[in-house]
């Protein structure tokens, strides 16, 4: 009756709306790690994604009702929180340097490829071959914008490519890859 | 900006990927339009399938957040602008938590080992409270963690405790009266159905870690004592779980 391991995410959020704090580890629990490993993955710093963990799930703390259940699950909710957060941050001026460091790294390296990084979750798998279905240069483009946390003006920029085409390929890309994830039972993160 | 515009513009805001006025102009647009707000939502979903790579996460990590909850809110700015926000929760009052995490500081800790009840709480009393905390925030993320719930008369919860399998056992929440400073809650263990004190509480416990070493106890009962505790429980039990 008390096993919260058993608790759905909304009812844990409603429990934190009533300060519970075991209703909030137990979330911590659950999605601490991709909170934790979507912002390390795009800020490349590990004390900097602490910092985004801890204040998405403060910010989950003291605002719950910014959570709605009928709008999409809570991974996706707190990744989205998660990643905006980790943007602004390597958008910033204090993590410009580690940022150009980066963006030298992608400009060098060809073959970059997010199939290579090692996802834990069974979806992980349909994620990533959603991914790999896309034309390269839409996949690229989506890529470059979400895991490196640029803006698609940014991108542009990177690619040499007019702005206009790297938006038109996110849009397509990003239309084709929720068709993927449809086809493979996946509707958002779970 | 037109619907047209913004939907055109809404996968690029799904990845954080506008800055400026686009995204100003995008979420102005998605105040009002439900259509927008919800392919947001869905757009979001799938950049979050992208992104939903779990990592562990540094160990101290969660103590670290455990410890920032009751600070004043920031005034950082909101990380996400919601498509609409509906407030379903009126505001809290502070003042009315019961919380450990709040008490912890002000109230003493005793960490007790069966046997050796009396002796260790000497030692220990008053200067366990800092990493104490921390111990019981581990706890709760803990594998293989059980969270109880003692009841009193009325069903009403009393406190709260976090079994771990290796035998440590945490009081993490408190609702037990305050007693006079010449009593003090005990609690017990119900081993093969003799009660073994596990560990003196305090006439006002808010935190406290015992350990109930190898002992397979089926009933965690709490009694108010004299301050020295007892060595058979008072009738009557003022409140209890079945494990």
């Amino acid at each position: 009756m008390d096993d919260l391991s058993e608790a759905s995410d909304p009812r844990l959020v409603t429990m934190v709306a009533r300060y519970s704090e075991v209703a909030l580890a137990e979330i911590y629990r659950r999605h601490g790690g991709a909170v934790f490993g979507l912002a390390r993955r795009v800020l490349n710093d590990t004390t900097d994604a602490e910092d985004v963990t801890q204040e998405v799930f403060l910010r989950l703390w003291n605002e719950p009702d910014r959570f709605d259940p009928s709008r999409g699950a809570l991974r996706s909710f707190l990744l989205t929180q998660s990643h905006a957060r980790a943007v602004d941050l390597i958008r910033s001026q204090g993590a410009r340097r580690r940022r150009e460091a980066r963006e030298a790294a992608i400009t060098a390296a060809a073959t970059y490829d997010v199939r290579h990084e090692a996802w834990d979750l069974v979806l992980a798998d349909e994620v990533v071959r959603a991914l790999a279905s896309l034309p390269p240069e839409e996949r690229q483009v989506i890529e470059l914008a979400y895991f490196e946390g640029h803006s698609y003006v940014k991108v542009a920029e990177l690619l040499n490519q007019p702005e206009g085409t790297v938006k038109t390929r996110i849009r397509n890309g990003m239309r084709r890859m929720r068709g993927a994830l449809v086809d493979a039972g996946i509707e958002g993160a779970t | 900006m037109n619907h047209d515009d913004a939907t055109e513009l809404l996968a690029l805001y799904a990845l954080d990927a506008l800055e400026g006025d686009e995204a100003a102009e995008v979420e102005a647009h998605l105040v009002d339009c439900p259509r927008c707000a919800s392919e947001l939502d869905s757009l979001r979903g799938v950049a979050a399938a992208m992104g939903n790579a779990t990592e562990a996460p540094p160990a101290h990590l969660w103590a670290k957040i455990a410890g920032h909850l009751y600070d004043a809110p920031s005034e950082a700015p909101a990380l996400v602008k919601p498509a609409s926000v509906t407030p379903v929760r009126p505001r809290r009052s502070r003042a009315l938590i019961i919380s450990w995490a709040a008490a912890a500081a002000l109230v003493a800790v005793l960490a007790l080992a069966l046997g050796h009840a009396n002796d260790r709480a000497a030692r220990l009393q008053g200067a366990l409270t800092a990493s104490a905390k921390n111990e019981v925030l581990a706890a709760l993320v803990a594998p293989g963690h059980h969270l109880v719930t003692l009841t009193g008369s009325h069903h009403r919860e009393l406190a709260q405790m976090v079994t771990l399998p290796d035998g440590r056992a945490y009081l993490v929440s408190s609702r037990l009266p305050a007693l006079a400073p010449t009593r003090t809650y005990q609690l017990w263990a119900i081993v093969a159905g003799r009660p073994i004190s596990v560990g003196l509480l305090g006439p006002r416990p808010s935190l406290a870690a015992v350990t109930m070493s190898g002992a397979r106890a089926s009933v965690l009962a709490i009694t108010d004592e004299p301050s020295g505790g007892s060595v058979t429980p008072t009738m009557p039990i003022v409140a209890s779980t079945t494990l």
